[in-house]
């Protein structure tokens, strides 16, 4: 019995100094969002060739001597990456018959879109685990449809965008 | 033998009903209801850290505590509740009473005199690296001791 009365009283110590303890225990709490959003670095301006030096029809990064241009990007949460068409920014005025982009990369799975005048790519980047981060390549191509293209210097802008 | 088991078991539950009783009728320090505090993002384009500093736009919870006699107070870490999981590389609570004096997570706890001090609470957190988009959430302890 005594015993007994030694051990029951170790149990009503023990539970008295536990509820002490936590009696005069609160709460505070701070709340506060992340906005979604992505950000581009400075992009990797790429290189333009030619099918044919002695007669021209198509300008692209895709065939040998040209270069893709490129541009990382890193997204904290899912966003919707577009793809614009090329836009001639500069050379003698042509009216091609297609410009198209194509945008991919080796990093962002999945990521595989194109554009063009019609219809510009849209892609989502899924950012499941964390953030999403990698290179974008993008290539372009104006084909002239068989037609020479004057001699000159050519330019043309793809827009990558994201949103939210 | 059984019988004195069974008084002395009754004796028991009445001891424990009446420490509760007291201990929650009248504990050291009470607190009024916290206005939560507003977290904001710092730290580049893509934010690293989540703070409650005024200064970058945020606001500090704000709390009172009525304690009957002086007390001494200390407040846990930043225990994350809502919000894509992190582990941050830092988390700290900091409680700042008008006097000036602050105690932060892992400090000595602070002295309170008795009557109503209000506690203002700052939060700190630091991911290290770019934090996920969602809403989050933190919430600190208080614990009081004589």
């Amino acid at each position: 019995m005594i015993r007994h009365l030694l051990i029951s009283s170790a149990f009503v110590l023990a539970s008295t100094v536990t509820f002490v303890a936590t009696a005069n225990a609160q709460d505070a709490s701070a709340n506060g969002p992340v906005a979604d959003m992505c950000v581009f670095s400075e992009p990797t301006i790429g290189q333009l060739a030619v099918n044919d030096t002695s007669n021209p029809t198509v300008l692209s990064s895709s065939l040998a001597g040209g270069t893709a241009a490129q541009v990382d990007i890193t997204c904290n949460g899912n966003a919707t990456l577009t793809v614009s068409p090329p836009i001639q920014t500069e050379g003698k005025t042509t009216t091609f018959k297609s410009l198209t982009a194509k945008a991919t990369s080796k990093d962002l799975v999945g990521l595989n879109v194109d554009s063009n005048s019609t219809k510009p790519g849209n892609i989502n980047i899924n950012t499941t685990e964390d953030t999403a981060s990698g290179t974008i390549e993008v290539n372009m191509t104006a084909d002239n449809d068989g037609k020479t293209i004057s001699p000159g210097q050519y330019t043309f802008t793809v827009t990558l965008s994201s949103t939210p | 033998m059984i019988r004195r088991f069974f008084l002395f078991s009754a004796f028991i539950l009445t001891a424990n009903l009446t420490i509760i009783k007291s201990a929650a009728s009248e504990p050291l320090c009470t607190f009024s209801q916290a206005a939560p505090g507003q977290l904001v993002t710092q730290g580049g384009t893509l934010p690293k850290k989540l703070i409650t500093l005024a200064s970058a736009g945020g606001s500090p919870t704000k709390i009172d505590a009525t304690c009957s006699q002086s007390a001494n107070i200390s407040v846990s870490a930043p225990i994350q509740v809502a919000g894509p999981e992190f582990t941050p590389v830092s988390a700290v609570a900091t409680v700042t009473i008008p006097s000036g004096s602050s105690t932060k997570n892992g400090d000595a706890p602070l002295s309170l005199p008795a009557g109503t001090t209000p506690l203002t609470i700052d939060f700190a957190i630091d991911r290290g690296r770019s934090l996920r988009a969602g809403n989050y959430s933190y919430t600190v302890k208080f614990t009081v001791v004589p």
